[in-house]
């Protein structure tokens, strides 16, 4: 089944279009990343997709319900992680989650087991009876997530989940999502930030000025990329005779080679090709002492990706 | 879920700043008003809460109506937790109803239990205590202030749907109140007033007979119903009469109060939060 089925999806704000004409389908089961550059439309898009805005044109629809028509069925089935954390500063943690235990229909005999729950699975049930105004970024990120889990939802949807969090507490918070996904919970997580898109998600999309301009496993993501760009294998060894440099140009698949000191690198069309390499500098009397593949990283792709295609920062 | 909005409402009010400022304001206005009306005016309770003195402390629990909902909408919208409150599934008429609910069940108890205590507090220090009829009369006017809570609350929450920023709201929300309101409803009569050759305003406002837009104006202000409504519930002052009937007075405020109910209902329910 289907948990999100994005249609034609379009916003304007007068004359800027924020979110132009995104078509996009998430399984069930999926861990999404939603990957765009400050200002792409990411949380334009999220607000559509939970009811919070309503879109200049294009429809939404979550486990097969349509978002607008039937928003209160849908509401039920998913848990919300803003961008910027929403809570009651004057209330304590327990009086938040405990509110929107009560929103999210929660029958209330089984609100305060269901919270003290999700206190102890994000380490917070010492400071239950605190006031949330008085908590750290990271707690605040942590109770907003045990907030969207109040319901069992088969479907998180979290923007920018570690947006301000210092390493430690992007770690901690990734490491929350991962175990989540793994329980079997859908996932939809925008973010700027492709390491975390990398440790978390098996999908990702990218979007760039309101434009969803690729929807791609990781993998198949990469190796997009290297095709055109190849990979660059450099080789360290003993010594680096005329022979070897010769031969290294010779060998089918490599499209450039060059020396830096004792190290050969060539530019080759794919990882298949670094074997042969090998072999015919050690057949041509050359001794290896490293062997190194750069393949270019998520964030170069994205880099890339982002580059041209809109040319708004 | 009706009664959880309530009741986090009530929870978030009772630990503002503004609940305790203007309440303590209000307590104090109160016993100072009982007392200097029981010691030195001469006045007990009945006429204490028809006069002029105890019409400036009811100034107080409109602006604590006003204080507590010029933001209820704006405020949450801005803070964000109204963008998690959309996202559960929870009917937007219903989160609605609860915070005007709660903003009025706490201006209300605040108003009947302070002012129960200054009417008996100024029985007490006049030594006179008075019947029940008057008792009865008495909790009939303290009753239609209850409206007047309805009118500005909704007044208020109004602008608070309207608004992106409280600061706005709360500026729009002081300003019609204080300023617009009671110009709409004074000006034309006083213009009236001296067309017929009637300057001495209010001294001889029984010889006039008003047309009805006159009236109808002069209605558009709750505080001034009230101020009628007074005289109508708790006997007239010999130097005023009144303009409106008990009916036009409480007809005009539940109108009010509808109007702007039922307008910032419709712009919640529609709202884009953008
Ligand atoms: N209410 C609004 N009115 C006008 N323009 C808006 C509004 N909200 C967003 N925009 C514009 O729409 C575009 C997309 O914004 P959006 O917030 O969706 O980006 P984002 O991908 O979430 O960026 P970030 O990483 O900074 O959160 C931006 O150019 C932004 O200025
Ligand atoms: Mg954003």
């Amino acid at each position: 089944m289907k948990a999100i089925e994005i249609q034609g999806l379009t916003k304007k704000f007068g004359k800027l279009t924020a979110v132009d004409n995104l078509d996009l389908e998430i399984e069930e089961g999926d861990s999404f990343g939603f990957l765009g550059p400050n200002g792409a439309g990411k949380t334009t898009t999220i607000k559509m997709l939970i009811g919070l805005l309503r879109p200049t044109r294009g429809t939404v629809r979550i486990w097969g319900h349509d978002m607008f028509a039937e928003g209160k069925e849908v509401k039920k089935s998913f848990g919300f992680v803003p961008d910027f954390y929403s809570f009651y500063e004057s209330l304590t943690a327990f009086e938040n989650l405990e509110f929107f235990a009560a929103l999210s229909g929660i029958p209330k005999g089984e609100r305060g087991k269901r919270i003290l729950e999700l206190l102890e699975v994000f380490s917070l049930e010492e400071r239950a009876n605190s006031k949330v105004g008085d908590f750290s970024h990271g707690m605040k990120q942590r109770l907003v997530i045990a907030q969207a889990l109040l319901p069992h939802p088969n479907l998180l949807i979290l923007d920018e989940p570690t947006l301000g969090l210092d390493p430690r507490g992007q770690f901690e918070i990734r490491e929350l999502i991962k175990s989540i996904s793994q329980e079997g919970v859908t996932t939809f997580i925008s973010s700027h930030l492709l390491v975390e898109v990398e440790d978390m998600c098996n999908k990702v999309g990218i979007i760039n000025s309101g434009r969803l301009i690729r929807v791609n496993s990781i993998e198949n993501l990469k190796s997009e990329i290297e095709a055109p760009t190849g990979i660059e294998v450099r080789i360290e060894c003993e010594e680096v005779t005329p022979e070897i440099i010769a031969v290294v140009k010779e060998v089918e698949g490599v499209r450039d080679s060059g020396v830096e000191g004792k190290t050969i690198w060539a530019r080759v069309e794919s990882s298949d090709i670094t074997p042969t390499l090998t072999t015919c500098i050690v057949t041509s009397g050359g001794r290896i002492r490293k062997v190194e593949e750069h393949s270019p990283s998520l964030e170069e792709v994205f880099l890339k990706l982002t580059e041209r295609e809109g040319g708004q920062g | 879920m009706i009664l959880d909005v309530i009741r986090k409402e009530i929870k978030e009010i009772r630990k503002t700043r503004r609940l305790l400022v203007i309440g303590i304001l209000f307590v104090v206005a109160t016993i100072a008003c009982a007392v200097v009306s029981a010691q030195w005016l001469d006045k007990g309770p009945n006429e204490m809460i028809n006069g002029g003195l105890y019409g400036l402390i009811l100034m107080f629990v409109s602006l604590l109506a006003l204080m507590l909902a010029y933001d209820t909408i704006v405020g949450e919208r801005n803070r964000g937790s109204l963008a998690l409150v959309f996202s559960k599934p929870i009917g937007r008429g219903q989160f609605f109803l609860g915070k005007f609910l709660g903003v009025f069940l706490l201006t209300t108890v605040l108003f009947i239990v302070v002012s129960s205590f200054g009417y008996w507090l100024n029985a007490a220090i006049f030594g006179e205590f008075p019947s029940g009829a008057e008792v009865a009369a008495a909790y009939k006017f303290f009753f239609a202030v209850l409206l007047v809570i309805l009118c500005w609350i909704s007044f208020a929450m109004f602008f608070s749907t309207c608004f992106k920023s409280a600061a706005v709201s709360l500026i729009t929300t002081l300003i019609l109140w204080i300023m617009v309101l009671p110009m709409i409803s004074q000006i034309p009569l006083h213009i009236y007033a001296e067309q017929q050759g009637q300057i001495h305003i209010p001294f001889e406002l029984g010889e006039i007979s008003f047309p009805i837009w006159v009236k109808a104006l002069y209605a558009v202000n709750p505080d001034t119903c009230i101020g009628e409504l007074s005289g109508h519930l708790l006997g007239s002052l010999p130097f005023s009469s009144s303009i409106l009937t008990t009916g036009q007075s409480i007809g005009a405020m539940v109108i009010f109060a509808v109007v702007f109910f039922v307008a910032a209902f419709w712009l919640f329910r529609r709202m884009s939060l953008e």
